[in-house]
């Protein structure tokens, strides 16, 4: 092969390579847009609510044990609990969010979903737990104005004929813990 | 300068209703016969009593107060040590000036750890 030759095929080849590799590129990038759209989350309802939580925050999810009333504490509280020799505050999500308690029976037994933040962990008292389901996009589906929800409520979307109210873990802990001070 | 932490502090144990609770045997004169005169520590805390539970009427004198309060027993004195204790993190901050100091663990059951300041300013 003369040296003519050889420098066409190798600029082809390098020129055939830089292509592969952003197609690749591409791909990865295509890949990240879908996954920032999609996210899993744990479908679960507590009381009337139906809610869901990004899967990747919730830390473990136990029986229902005897919680152990705290005197005194916030009226966000709804006492504390041991897990394997942790004591988590067990939050009242019917009482932040004003909804009743739901007269219907449930097909799992009611348990505790451990939510972890940055500095601390809470656990929600979750009557029926859904498991963990794929939501497209919520903000493009989301059904309530920001200043018709609290704060930690990030979207309202319509879910099997069901209003699902989207929390943002973070910010229930900052709303009840204080998790966004500095420790 | 910083205050020395204790190894282990001498306790009274005691139930309010059928919450354990601990607090501290130095505040402690003595202990006796229920007084229906007394408040009711569940009355204090807002914990359901236990109606058929032995009950005992702590004398307390501390920070230059006395004050009677009825307990449900049974009671016993103890220590508590740093292993028995439950790391509560930030849970402390929301209750600081309220009953509970802190939390122990006996059993897999929490105890409530009372702060003696503010039973003498309810009960008094």
């Amino acid at each position: 092969m003369i040296d003519g030759d050889r420098e066409q095929s190798g600029a082809g080849a390098n020129a055939a390579l830089a292509a592969l590799s952003e197609a690749a590129a591409l791909t990865n990038a295509s890949d990240a847009h879908d996954a920032s759209l999609r996210q899993s989350w744990l479908v679960l309802r507590s009381g009337t609510r139906w809610l869901a939580i990004p899967a990747d925050s919730v830390r473990e999810v136990v029986l229902k044990n005897f919680i152990t009333r705290v005197p005194h504490a916030p009226p966000q509280m709804l006492g504390v609990i041991l897990i394997r020799g942790r004591l988590v505050p067990v939050l009242s999500l019917e009482g932040l969010l004003r909804c009743g308690a739901a007269d219907v029976a449930a097909p799992t037994l009611p348990r505790l979903v451990v939510l972890a933040g940055k500095h601390s962990e809470a656990a929600i008292v979750a009557d029926e737990v859904r498991g963990i389901v794929e939501l497209a996009d919520i903000s493009t589906q989301n059904q309530a104005g920001p200043g018709t929800r609290p704060g930690f409520v990030r979207a309202e979307i319509s879910w099997e004929k069901r209003l699902l109210c989207i929390l943002d873990p973070q910010q229930l802990l900052a709303a009840t813990l204080g998790e966004a001070e500095s420790p | 300068m910083s205050e020395s932490v204790a190894a282990a502090v001498p306790i009274v144990r005691c139930f309010a209703g059928e919450q354990g609770c601990g607090l501290v045997a130095a505040a402690v004169e003595r202990m006796q016969e229920s007084e229906s005169s007394c408040p009711h520590l569940s009355d204090l805390l807002g914990i359901p009593s236990a109606p058929g539970a032995e009950r005992r009427t702590l004398h307390l004198f501390a920070y230059g107060r006395r004050a009677r309060v009825v307990v449900d027993g049974p009671t016993a004195i103890g220590t508590i040590g740093a292993s028995d204790l439950i790391p509560a993190g930030r849970l402390l901050r929301l209750l600081r000036n309220g009953p509970v100091l802190g939390f122990a663990k006996d059993a897999e059951k929490i105890v409530l750890l009372l702060n003696v300041a503010w039973l003498l300013e309810q009960a008094a």
